[in-house]
């Protein structure tokens, strides 16, 4: 009875920032939601010792990423955007930035989501994903490059 | 030039390097202007701001002792409910077979 209370509480505090880096890495719902349900039942079945948040972190970020690994790509709303020196709407603009993320290896994509979105640190970056701080710092920079290139022409 | 820059606009830089760069930004105008480029990019990634609904997911609770007797005591009602119906279907086969036996019988004799 205790481990449910646990789960559940658990779920209340943390179910919304983890289904948010999920949903920014895969930018698809239905997947951010079945990533989440699993993550919750991996708890449910190997109860780790220790850090449970940053577990599950590391669970639904690895998820998400192998997700995004076998799809190759992450589909996007294909609107018709204006021509770049048109003003864009907030909505459109949420589209170009989805896109850009989306042209990104899926590493490049995960690192950039985690730092800019949930402000992580290199060092977290590097624990969650298995690789070490200067990996993290040098495949921020190459996304950032990257996007740096394919937002000018609309912000 | 430009990881020292990226390191600035994430927020990686401890006191003294970012002392030491805001100098260097004073001093060189070319920083400057790619210092702001990367300050739109990375920025720019706010207007991403979508709030997605959690999913509601129902932890299920241990069975209680009660519900977990309903199917033994079910299996039990069936249990004896066949026994009552092989008594009756049995008892009614042999007192057809001895009316039979009756019959024949006095069919016999007559």
């Amino acid at each position: 009875m205790k481990n449910v209370m646990n789960v559940e509480s658990l779920y209340k505090n943390y179910g919304r920032m983890l289904m948010d880096i999920s949903y920014r890495i895969t930018q698809n719902q239905a997947d951010s939601e079945e990533i989440l349900q699993d993550a919750f039942m991996e708890l449910w079945k190997r109860k780790p010792v220790g850090a449970v948040v940053s577990w599950l972190k590391k669970v639904v970020v690895n998820k998400s990423l192998n997700l995004i690994r076998d799809r190759k790509s992450i589909a996007i709303e294909n609107n018709p955007l204006r021509a770049p020196d048109g003003v864009l709407e907030d909505k459109e603009k949420i589209i170009v930035i989805k896109r850009a993320l989306s042209h990104l290896k899926p590493l490049e994509n995960t690192v950039v989501v985690l730092k800019r979105y949930h402000g992580m640190s290199h060092n977290e970056i590097a624990n969650i994903l298995g690789i070490t701080d200067n990996n993290s710092r040098i495949i921020l920079y190459r996304a950032m490059e990257k996007l740096k290139d394919e937002l000018k022409l609309y912000f | 030039m430009n990881k020292k820059i990226i390191d600035y606009i994430t927020g990686e830089l401890n006191l003294i390097d970012t002392l030491r760069f805001k100098w260097q930004l004073h001093r060189d105008s070319e920083m400057k202007k790619t210092l702001k480029k990367y300050k739109t990019t990375w920025e720019a990634l706010t207007f991403w701001k979508e709030k997605i609904p959690v999913p509601e997911i129902k932890v299920v609770s241990p069975v209680s002792y009660r519900l977990r007797l309903k199917h033994a005591f079910l299996l039990i009602i069936a249990i004896i409910g066949l026994g009552i119906g092989f008594y009756i279907g049995l008892n009614s086969y042999i007192s057809a077979s001895d009316y039979m036996n009756y019959a024949l019988e006095v069919l016999y004799e007559e």
